[in-house]
């Protein structure tokens, strides 16, 4: 079915891997297979039956609009939309477990003439160094669909609550203590300065960052922008 | 004479529904019977039958389950209890709708 892979992978453009795009290739591969047998059985030439079957299918634009519509209504693609979530949780919850510690241990190490640079430009940069990846891949993952926004927010506001809940507990284990009264027991007891970034208000905070940023992030690329600007 | 696109979308289900109690059939079998009994009436653009029947599929209408045929899984679709309840509804529905516009047809001849 070489002839029709063009046509296939028009139709079922913007459904991703799953169970239903792998059914309903096999249900319109099995279909254009037995109109093309038929259309030769009555008299068309192989060419013109091929073109023809194309016809009959309909315009893989619009089949596609269907698909893409009933893809959305399936159960498996809310347990689709929530492992890509868990992958971008993962993805942002590690770069919080390892980066926070790991800038916070710079932040105290730092000797240069400025001495420490400002606390707040080192959270303004590991925010971002969490924060960005997991927007990038929530994005791509959830590309051209109507709620990409919406998948876009969700995702980067429960990856940074989850990231940093993980933090918490971890540090509750070290500490052996209750995550709840971590916080203040941190920040009161040592002098570092970069341990207000696991207090409660450093999270509200930087959550409604992370809201802000899904709010604004571009759901197109760049070469998509201008592929769009070029047709118009 | 093919009837309206427009006209025919609001029958698919029904003619879908119908085919089916006749018994288990996949989608080209579908499209093809359709396209039989109605004299080529109804003929709709092929790829969009299975939207259709999917989602039928998903309100509990019908069940699919797949058959071995010259090395492909060929997907039969049979209708169930409630697809046949909801057969009997839009039938009636359907006879009542035929009946007020002949009403209104003859009516407007006379």
């Amino acid at each position: 079915m070489d002839w029709a892979e063009e046509y296939l992978s028009e139709c079922l453009a913007g459904i991703p891997k799953s169970k239903y795009r792998a059914r309903l290739r096999g249900e319109l591969e099995e279909h254009l297979a037995l109109l093309e047998r038929d259309l030769e059985t009555v008299g068309y030439a192989p060419e013109d039956a091929r073109r023809e079957a194309l016809e009959q299918m309909g315009d893989a634009e619009s089949l596609n609009e269907g698909y893409r519509a009933e893809w959305f209504r399936q159960p498996e693609r809310r347990r689709w939309d929530l492992t890509r979530e868990l992958y971008g949780c993962l993805l942002a919850g590690l770069s919080v477990v390892v980066l926070f510690p790991l800038f916070g241990m710079l932040w105290n190490r730092w000797d240069t003439p400025l001495r420490h640079p400002p606390t707040w430009v080192f959270g303004a940069v590991v925010f971002l160094c969490a924060a960005l990846p997991n927007a990038f891949f929530l994005r791509y993952v959830f590309r051209g669909r109507k709620d990409c926004r919406i998948q876009l927010e969700s995702g980067l506001c429960t990856t940074w609550l989850l990231g940093h809940g993980l933090m918490w507990l971890l540090i509750a284990v070290v500490y052996q203590k209750s995550p709840f009264a971590l916080p203040p027991t941190l920040r009161y007891s040592d002098r570092q300065g970069t341990l207000w970034w696991y207090t409660q208000s450093f999270v509200i905070w930087t959550c409604a960052g992370q809201f802000v940023l899904g709010l604004f992030f571009p759901l197109k690329r760049k070469e998509e922008r201008t592929h769009e600007r070029s047709e118009t | 004479m093919r009837v309206d696109k427009e006209l025919s979308k609001g029958s698919h289900e029904l003619i879908i529904l119908k085919l089916l109690s006749r018994g288990d059939m996949y989608g080209y079998q579908i499209v093809q019977q359709m396209s039989l009994l109605s004299d080529k009436a109804f003929e709709m653009s092929q790829g969009s039958l299975y939207p259709f029947l999917h989602r039928l599929e998903q309100e509990g209408y019908l069940t699919s389950y797949s058959v071995p045929e010259n090395g492909r899984e060929r997907l039969y679709y049979h209708l169930t209890e409630k697809g046949q309840v909801a057969l009997a509804d839009k039938e009636a529905r359907w006879e009542h709708y035929v009946h007020a516009m002949g009403q209104i047809l003859k009516g407007c001849d006379a």
